[in-house]
């Protein structure tokens, strides 16, 4: 850690110190000072859910006070490792994927398919990828039941798992075993990453290229922080355990459908460290639409009660006091639906009615509520070092609270209606608009009560202004967080794609007929899924018929027709640049099975690797040293196609990424040593434009079985003409994107 | 030019264009609003005391007659009053608050504009509409006294401060500081509490400009007119306007949580807009800025604790504040909109917050223009049973009110205060009986002379004539009249 850091980071602390010491104060003086004499239930019940907000504020500090950054160990050799992909109801595709990943994994083990869904087609599948297929006639305990039956015909060291959306990266295992080599620990956790950020619980700017998830603070910081405490948890899927921990606590601990936090607790009171390994290693999908997303949270928030009132933490034998408050954390969040609920309804209450839950709502107060909150806030945006989003949290806290609400209330309810649900994954999720009633009903009511209150206040029938002023503005804000949620969910529901397009740059050659004369054009694919692709052409691509496609990866090539689906074109100097969207109509097994390949290995890692999920906090920005503005001419987004040779081999397809007059950017499947030179002909429809450079800068893209690089080139050599002409294309391309 | 096509059921969007010249509109909506309400509400109270003695010291010094008002009052006898002399003139008190009106939508229009330099367009609408549905700035523009001159002059010497950052050349700069310099000059003159921003605008300068251009440009112009004027007015400064001052001071002095509250209560959701402007990913420091030159006035009232005509003194906190909370509508609109992309959530969420600071000010107004007791029944009582000559006691200061209502009417009649009009007789003090009528406001003007103190003159030698009850916003008071038996 630099001295920079250091200091940040005491800072951060001192500041969580100060933080804590002013709410304390506000808290006490908010009890002893403000409560409204004729409204005590209502004061109560405010103070309460601000003291709830105290409380779990302190244990998030205690928890992320200082996040453990580990150093992968090198692998343990000769030990067997099983990898469980336990399922029920996932459709083929998505295991598929899954199972291709599993089976690209380095390190040997063996890949068990744990289907508690007894179907044939699973079957069918596990005997043509070679996987081993476990179906139990019994169903009981749910995920937990399923993979406890795994292990009992496992005799593997390590068990590895996985859900069945969750296609792990060909190092997975190779990054993890390396901690067993300490006979103390019992389970390593990795990150569940997802790459379709274009779900629900995805925020992505995409000008800043930021992306924000809803689990981001959990696994970036969170999880990071309990694994200080010796308190991170087994999260369910891209796991690896030591089969003798299970082994000492019979396996899976079952009673809760939050499976998994029960057993990290049985596992951390025996004894058992954790370790979290803080690298994605396995992508998954997060949920597409609300209804996963309600469907997931309900399960968490019923099974933390379920765990709270079970094996609470705070009484288990065995766990230190740190485990202890880790786990309380997490355990008390469901209460969070009900202190939502409060400040939700509170501005409505106090606008309608004119009662308010404190005595007064004067300046007085404001001098004590503004600091408390400006520090509240700045501490706890230092403290989530950069993967908090206060405003992207609050949004979900809305999404959620009646989810936590009910997950309460469901506790009462027979065990039947508490049984484990799947998290809808993959393609076809319905979502309805119910859902949503909760968000709509906040939304309403806060603008109700606000028309109704200024109303009052113009025509002279109340005389609280401040009062409706400042409620009117709290008002204002939880509708703000419902109609944000409002939109998106509908968004998501209306424009749901059937499965997320990955980002990329693949050169992709097509073929067509036109006049009996074969057509023949390199392009450049930008996002792809195994179902189809968008390509950036420079030339009009013909509509309404079947086109052949050669998409040139990294040492394969895939054969394919598509179909044209929709697109975009414009004009630039004598050229048309188009933007069209192909579904696969046909593509052979072997081909889609090495392009799912491609997508898990390569393009989701590189795409994410162009995303930052933290942004700069205070702190930081001021304590960064100023990196020097390097003058350097302006750079155009270019997607061009081009040829390219460095003269060690024959020349291969690549991607212009960037281009300037001085220099480029190239995705190039060459393997390029800094300073050599290099010689590439961009293609713009039927031209080839000769350039020629030095390699200025490098940058491996990570894969295993595609490789890749990025490769800064300073132009040595190239027509300025030519080069004007592929800035203006460039140009053109980047306005149809 | 883009074409879109689309095989399946996706249908192309046009992209929408902003219309050419919605901020103008939007302005333009902004004053005429401000106009409409403020003419058709002129008539809303009965001439305002101040009214009375700026008119009336214009109209004396117009006619050459002896001011006798005028070493007693501020500079303002050579700005204000004249001005005011010649509204009465033309249209009576309504001419002399149309007068206002102009005034205030001019400084409306200011303000506009120093937003405008310094934010853009979009951020000085809001400051223009935050200024005017402010309450004080549309009650201040139907009062016809020297404030709102005051205010527009301040509003200027900004204005030009930031026009001058904005120039190129020397000579402008120059031209520009001087005359922000003679402007805040010309604001301190109409009103003598103006200048407590001096300080404030110094510091700015000299930060934002340099020792050397603060002092040649802005200072020294300053201290010129300053001096001139010292040297040279008919008015100038002087031992009674001081003591006038502290007289104000430990007249209405309250304690510092009651004027706290009541400070606040003027510009405290424009403070707290502008508390959130100051975290504008933007403008935040602009915002510091504004809400730092805003704060001498506010500090003024809580370090003196003096209450008198603290509402109407937030109007040039307003002026600094409305940009700042601006800013802060806009990082409301921002991230009540959860910092979408959505424009139109955005523009829901500044409309919404727009219409909340709206009706707060319509409240405001509503309660500014009840807080001074409407006499106009006591005027139309002496206008149906007065006569030329009649000597009126009353238990307050606002005889003025009456000589300004009445005079074209009774030009020889007096209205002075009950103290004027008491001799000493054995065993109790009695009015003079030279007195016609008795005009008792124990809940106002004389409430440091409550008429009971006179009950026994009264009583023995005054007739009830008529018991009013008026209305304020915060509540009724009683006006008695009595006439000698």
């Amino acid at each position: 850690m630099s001295s920079t850091e250091r200091k940040t980071e005491l800072l951060r602390r001192i500041l969580a110190c100060v933080a804590i010491a002013v709410t304390i104060y506000y808290l006490f003086w908010r009890v002893t000072e403000t409560f409204n004499p004729n409204a005590l239930l209502f004061s109560w019940s405010l103070w309460i859910a601000e003291l709830f907000g105290f409380i779990t504020t302190a244990l998030f500090y205690f928890t992320v006070w200082r996040p453990l950054k580990r150093t992968t160990p090198p692998p343990l050799e000769g030990r067997t490792v099983d990898v469980f992909i336990p399922t029920k109801s996932e459709p083929v595709d998505v295991l598929r994927k899954t199972l291709l990943a599993c089976n690209e994994m380095i390190y040997p083990h063996r890949t068990v398919v744990l289907d508690d869904g007894e179907r044939d087609e699973i079957e069918e599948l596990c005997k043509e990828l070679g996987c081993a297929y476990i179906a139990r006639p019994m169903h009981d305990n749910a995920k937990a039941g399923n993979i406890n039956y795994g292990l009992r015909r496992s005799k593997a060291e390590f068990v590895a798992i996985f859900d069945a959306d969750h296609a792990p990266q060909p190092h997975f295992i190779d990054r993890l075993i390396g901690y067993f080599k300490d006979d103390h620990v019992g389970f390593v956790q990795s990150p569940q990453a997802f790459y379709n950020i274009d779900s629900f619980m995805h925020r992505v700017d995409h000008k800043k290229r930021y992306v924000w998830g809803e689990q981001g603070l959990f696994y970036d910081l969170i999880q990071p922080g309990r694994d200080r405490w010796n308190a991170a948890y087994f999260v369910g899927s891209c796991a690896l355990l030591r089969r003798k921990a299970l082994d000492d606590i019979d396996g899976i601990a079952t009673g809760s459908i939050t499976e998994d936090m029960m057993t990290s607790i049985r596992l951390q009171s025996e004894g058992w460290s954790s370790v979290y390994h803080n690298e994605p290693l396995a992508y998954g999908i997060a949920a597409e639409t609300i209804l996963p997303f309600h469907i997931q949270r309900r399960r968490w928030g019923l099974g933390g009660w379920q765990v709270f009132f079970k094996a609470n933490p705070i009484f288990v034998r065995g766990l230190t006091l740190s485990q202890r408050l880790c786990y309380l954390a997490s355990l008390i969040y469901p209460i969070e639906g009900f202190q939502k609920l409060i400040f939700y309804i509170t501005p409505p209450i106090a606008l309608f009615t004119g009662i308010l839950p404190m005595r007064a709502l004067d300046i007085n107060y404001l001098l004590h509520f503004v600091p408390y909150y400006t520090i509240s806030l700045f501490a706890f945006n230092e403290m989530g070092r950069g993967f908090g989003g206060n405003l992207m949290l609050e949004q979900f806290s809305m999404g959620k609270f009646i989810t936590y609400v009910q997950s309460f209330f469901s506790l009462f309810l027979p065990k039947r209606a508490k049984s484990f649900k799947v998290t809808p994954k993959g393609d076809r999720s319905p979502a309805p608009y119910a859902l949503l009633a909760p968000q709509m009903i906040v939304f309403a009511a806060s603008i109700a009560a606000i028309i109704f209150a200024l109303t009052l206040l113009i025509f002279g029938r109340r005389s609280d202004e401040f009062i409706i002023a400042v409620n009117s503005l709290w008002a204002l804000y939880n509708s703000g967080l419902a109609l944000a949620i409002f939109l998106y969910a509908k968004k998501k529901i209306v424009q749901r794609r059937e499965c997320f397009r990955i980002p990329d740059m693949v050169p992709v050659v097509y073929y067509y007929r036109e006049k009996d004369q074969e057509i023949r054009r390199i392009s450049v694919a930008e996002d792809l899924t195994r179902k189809g692709l968008s390509l950036l052409s420079v030339d009009r691509v013909p509509g309404n018929r079947e086109v052949e496609m050669k998409i040139d990866l990294p040492g394969e090539t895939i054969l394919l027709e598509g179909h044209l689906v929709q697109g975009k074109n414009a004009a630039v100097n004598s050229h048309t640049v188009s933007r069209v969207g192909f579904s696969f109509t046909g593509i052979s097994d072997k081909d889609r099975d090495t392009l799912l390949n491609y997508l898990n290995d390569s393009a989701v890692r590189k795409f994410l690797a162009e995303y930052s999920t933290q942004y700069l906090t205070y702190f930081v920005k001021r304590f960064m040293k100023q990196r020097k503005r390097v003058g350097r001419a302006e750079r155009t987004g270019a997607y061009l196609p081009a040829v390219i040779s460095n003269g060690d081999g024959k020349p291969s397809y690549g991607v212009i990424r960037n281009i300037s007059t001085s220099g480029l950017l190239i995705l190039s499947r060459h393997s390029h040593e800094l300073d050599s030179r290099v010689k590439l002909q961009a293609v713009i429809g039927q031209e080839l434009l000769p350039l020629e450079g030095e390699v200025a800068r490098v940058k491996l893209c990570e894969s295993n079985n595609f490789s890749e690089m990025f490769a800064g080139i300073r132009l040595t050599k190239a027509d300025p003409e030519d080069l004007l002409h592929m800035i203006r294309v460039g140009k053109r391309i980047e306005s149809i994107r | 030019m883009i074409e879109r096509y689309t095989y399946g059921s996706e249908t192309g969007k046009t992209l929408e264009k902003d219309r050419p010249g919605v901020m103008t509109f939007l302005l333009l909506g902004i004053l005429l609003y401000a106009l409409i309400i403020s003419i058709l509400t002129l008539d809303y109270n009965s001439v305002f005391i101040d009214e009375a003695f700026h008119i009336t010291m214009g109209k004396q010094l117009l006619s050459g007659e002896p001011c006798d008002g005028c070493p007693s009052h501020t500079g303002s006898v050579t700005t204000w009053p004249i001005m005011a002399a010649y509204g009465d003139s033309w249209g009576g008190l309504y001419g002399a608050r149309v007068l206002t009106i102009a005034i205030g939508l001019a400084t409306t229009l200011v303000i506009y504009l120093t937003a405008r330099m310094l934010l853009g367009n979009r951020f000085a609408i809001l400051a223009a509409a935050i200024f005017q549905f402010s309450g004080q700035a549309l009650y201040l523009m139907k009062l016809a006294t020297y404030d709102m001159l005051a205010a527009f002059f301040l509003s200027l010497a900004l204005l030009l401060f930031v026009a001058s950052e904005r120039v190129r050349s020397i000579p402008y700069e120059a031209v520009a500081l001087a005359s922000s310099a003679v402007f805040m000059f010309l604001a301190g003159v109409t009103k003598y509490l103006v200048p407590v921003f001096v300080p404030a605008f110094l510091i700015l300068v000299l930060a934002r400009r340099g020792a050397k251009k603060t002092l040649l440009y802005f200072l020294l112009p300053l201290v010129i007119v300053s001096a001139l004027y010292i040297t040279f007015a008919p008015y100038p400064p002087n031992e009674v306007v001081a003591a006038q001052i502290s007289g104000v001071r430990e007249t209405s002095h309250l304690p510092i949580s009651t004027l706290t509250e009541w400070t606040f209560r003027w510009v405290a959701l424009a403070y707290l807009l502008a508390i959130f402007g100051l975290f504008h990913e933007k403008w935040g420091k602009t915002a510091l800025m504004l809400i730092l030159l805003s704060t001498p006035i506010i500090l003024l009232h809580l370090v003196t604790r003096t209450e008198r005509s603290v509402n109407k003194n937030m109007i040039f906190a307003l002026i600094f504040l409305a940009p700042a909370a601006a800013l802060g509508v806009d990082h409301i609109a921002h991230l009540f909109s959860m910092r979408g992309t959505s424009r139109a959530a955005k523009r829901f969420f500044t409309i919404a917050v727009v219409a909340v600071i709206w009706a707060y000010g319509f409240y405001n107004l509503q309660w500014l223009e009840g807080q001074y007791p409407d006499v106009s029944p006591v005027i139309e009582f002496f206008d149906r049973n007065g006569f030329d000559g009649m000597r009126v006691a009353m238990n307050g200061w606002d005889g003025v009110i009456y000589e300004y209502s009445l005079g074209s009417k009774y030009p020889n009649s007096e209205f002075h205060h009950i103290t004027s009009y008491m001799r000493e007789s054995n065993p109790h003090r009695r009015i003079d009986e030279q007195v016609d009528f008795v005009v008792c406001e124990d809940k106002y003007y004389g409430k440091h002379y409550p008429c009971t103190d006179y009950s026994d003159s009264i009583d023995e030698d005054f007739l009830l004539l008529e018991d009013f009850t008026i209305q304020h916003s915060w509540g009724t008071t009683d006006a008695q009249i009595y006439g000698r038996k």
